[in-house]
């Protein structure tokens, strides 16, 4: 009898903070949903060709083909020129996903980078580079990036340039912020006293102390990003036909919004629910790497 | 004579520059160290004795921080005249630190194994498994069990008293032929400081290192030096062996401090001993003895000129109203 309530003895194991972290994360039921939901989207976006059931330039003025609403054979519907929107919409993810990710990595590396240096250097380099910065915020940054489009032409580069160029900033004074309070840490100290260099101490000891206010950032700035490229598309300057994105599809469907209302439905739906999947992940993501913020307001 | 000398610091200065004036924290220190020599350097708080060796590897923060003057020679080398990068390759090498604080020196994301070999890779030519080899031994002499499991560990799952250990550990991976312990014991308890103190001794002795143990404790240091120095506001007041300086103060501040430590064996009634007053403020210090408020032997002169530090017999000290011999 006394077998049964041997005692189990777990050993403790070496957990990392980023272990601990995602453990918490995974007890986040929409946080998880969340993740699930964007690498849905990603693997939607990598695999387009395999899943579109159509071709997305393909132009069928075949009468019965133009506006129809959604059907067995065109789950989504059609648009003015016949071309199946659902195919539409799964292409239009691959540019939506990229400009976000691919930017908003970019714009990571660049803001961390900048505020890093700002930070640990301190006194007037880093009061020149907050400076700069400050100039560039101060800039409608729609302005901005309509004015690159001008200069360089349409662009699909110039797109993550433009963007990229205006969204580094907030990233970069959150590092600054973060790095400003940690570089007083006794294990700077530590870390000099043994003869680090100060890019030594600043990417290795004192960057992952501040990345996750950083990734959490992030995970909100890729969403804006998306939103920025659907507006810009929107206007007319970001990607263009044939090729399309989740903005460019709710723009088009905008004059038709009466008469065929799933042409903006299915685009924006698809947009919104990557961006409240983002929303959850990035909260989600927060209250994992800081559990003190939980519940506060 | 000469080739025994370590360390030689001649006259340094530190001041901080502040919003209010300039703080002068190290007021022109001197002193030797000479090779497998530990000295203790004992003061109150905001004593300067922690900037002043701080200053010594310019590991002040500049700013607000500035060493206005002075120089170390340490084996014959200016460190204050050094590049930047010839400094590195002394820092964490040849002398190593043990700071006050263990539970926030070790970095809270990184492995203990990837903080321990940090020092060694960087300033030696060995490899992983041979920096990770000497990690492990050395967590054998500080007296950490299951070192292979510890170094995969991170500092969180570690008491105070261990991650000192750990500090301590790191502090010896090179060999270093200086170790300069900043209040090594302050943030423990007390049964835990009379084990890492006896350690520190121990592995110094072992190691032959030179040893400048820092703390506010004259108690402390007195078990494990050679030779005290006294310091006060950024100054040096009294030098002697560890000896002397019990059986003979002949500073006031000294004589305050060693009236301080409470003996075991003494009857009391009332409270300790303390020495009357506080520190002075460091802003825009006159010439003039800094313990001179505090003091009750002073008279006019020591309103008006610092005292030059004397040399007598073995020992210095810097007061116009010594206690006699």
């Amino acid at each position: 009898m006394n077998e049964n309530r041997e005692l189990q003895l777990e050993e403790v194991q070496g957990v990392s903070l980023w272990k601990d972290a995602w453990r918490r994360l995974l007890k986040n039921q929409m946080a998880v949903i969340g993740g699930i939901i964007v690498l849905l989207f990603i693997v939607i976006a990598l695999f387009a060709p395999v899943i579109a059931p159509y071709s997305y330039e393909e132009i069928n003025f075949d009468n019965p083909q133009i506006n129809q609403p959604p059907s067995l054979a065109h789950p989504f519907g059609t648009d003015g020129l016949g071309r199946d929107l659902f195919s539409r919409v799964i292409y239009g993810s691959r540019v939506s996903i990229a400009i976000g990710f691919v930017t908003g990595l970019v714009a990571l590396f660049i803001g961390v980078s900048y505020g890093a240096i700002a930070g640990f250097v301190g006194g007037k380099l880093d009061e020149m580079m907050m400076r700069f910065a400050d100039i560039l915020y101060s800039l409608p940054y729609m302005f901005f990036v309509i004015l690159l489009m001008v200069i360089f032409g349409r662009n699909f580069i110039m797109l993550f340039v433009g963007i990229a160029s205006v969204s580094w900033m907030t990233i970069a004074r959150i590092t600054r912020g973060q790095i400003m309070s940690l570089k007083n840490n006794e294990f700077v100290e530590a870390a000099k006293s043994i003869g680090a260099s100060r890019r030594r101490i600043i990417f290795r000891h004192l960057i992952p102390n501040a990345l996750g206010p950083i990734v959490v950032y992030l995970t909100l700035t890729i969403p804006s990003i998306m939103l920025e490229e659907a507006f810009l598309s929107f206007l007319g300057l970001g990607v263009q036909a044939p090729m399309t994105s989740w903005g460019l599809l709710a723009a088009e469907g905008k004059g038709v919004i009466t008469t065929y209302p799933w042409q903006i439905i299915f685009p924006g739906l698809a947009l919104t629910l990557m961006l409240f999947s983002l929303n959850f992940l990035g909260e989600g993501l927060r209250d994992a790497l800081d559990p003190s913020q939980k519940n506060k307001l | 004579m000469a080739n025994n000398i370590l360390l030689q610091v001649n006259d340094i200065r530190t001041v901080f520059k502040t919003d209010d004036g300039l703080i002068y924290a190290v007021n022109g220190v001197s002193y030797t160290l000479g090779r497998n020599e530990a000295i203790g350097v004992v003061g109150e708080s905001g004593s300067g004795k922690s900037v002043c060796h701080l200053s010594m590897l310019r590991l002040i923060p500049q700013p607000p921080g500035k060493i206005v003057g002075g120089e170390v020679l340490f084996e014959g080398k200016n460190l204050l005249a050094l590049s930047s990068e010839e400094l590195r390759a002394i820092r964490g090498n040849d002398i190593t630190f043990i700071f006050q604080d263990p539970m926030t020196s070790l970095n809270p994301f990184l492995k203990i194994e990837t903080q321990m070999i940090e020092g060694i890779m960087l300033h030696k030519k060995v490899s992983r498994d041979e920096a990770r080899a000497r990690a492990i031994e050395l967590f054998h002499r500080v007296g950490i069990s299951e070192p292979e499991k510890r170094l995969a560990g991170y500092p969180h799952q570690m008491s105070g008293g261990m991650r000192q250990r750990v500090m301590i550990a790191m502090a010896l991976m090179t060999k270093p032929k200086l170790l300069i312990a900043d209040e090594p014991t302050t943030a423990l308890d007390v049964t835990i400081q009379a084990q890492i103190l006896e350690l520190i001794n121990t592995l110094r002795k072992e190691e032959g290192m030179s040893l400048i143990l820092i703390s506010h404790n004259l108690g402390v240091v007195a078990g494990m030096t050679e030779r005290i120095i006294v310091m006060y506001a950024g100054y040096i007041v009294e030098e002697n062996t560890t000896d002397e300086i019990f059986a003979h103060p002949r500073h006031p501040y000294t004589v305050g401090l060693i009236r301080s430590i409470p003996k075991i064996h003494e009857k009391r009634e009332g409270k300790f001993y303390s020495i009357p007053g506080t520190p002075p403020n460091l802003l825009n210090l006159p010439d003039a003895c800094p313990f001179y408020p505090r003091c009750d032997r002073r008279s006019d002169i020591c309103t008006k000129k610092m005292p030059p530090l004397a040399t007598n017999g073995q020992g210095r000290f810097a007061c116009y109203h010594p206690y006699e011999e």
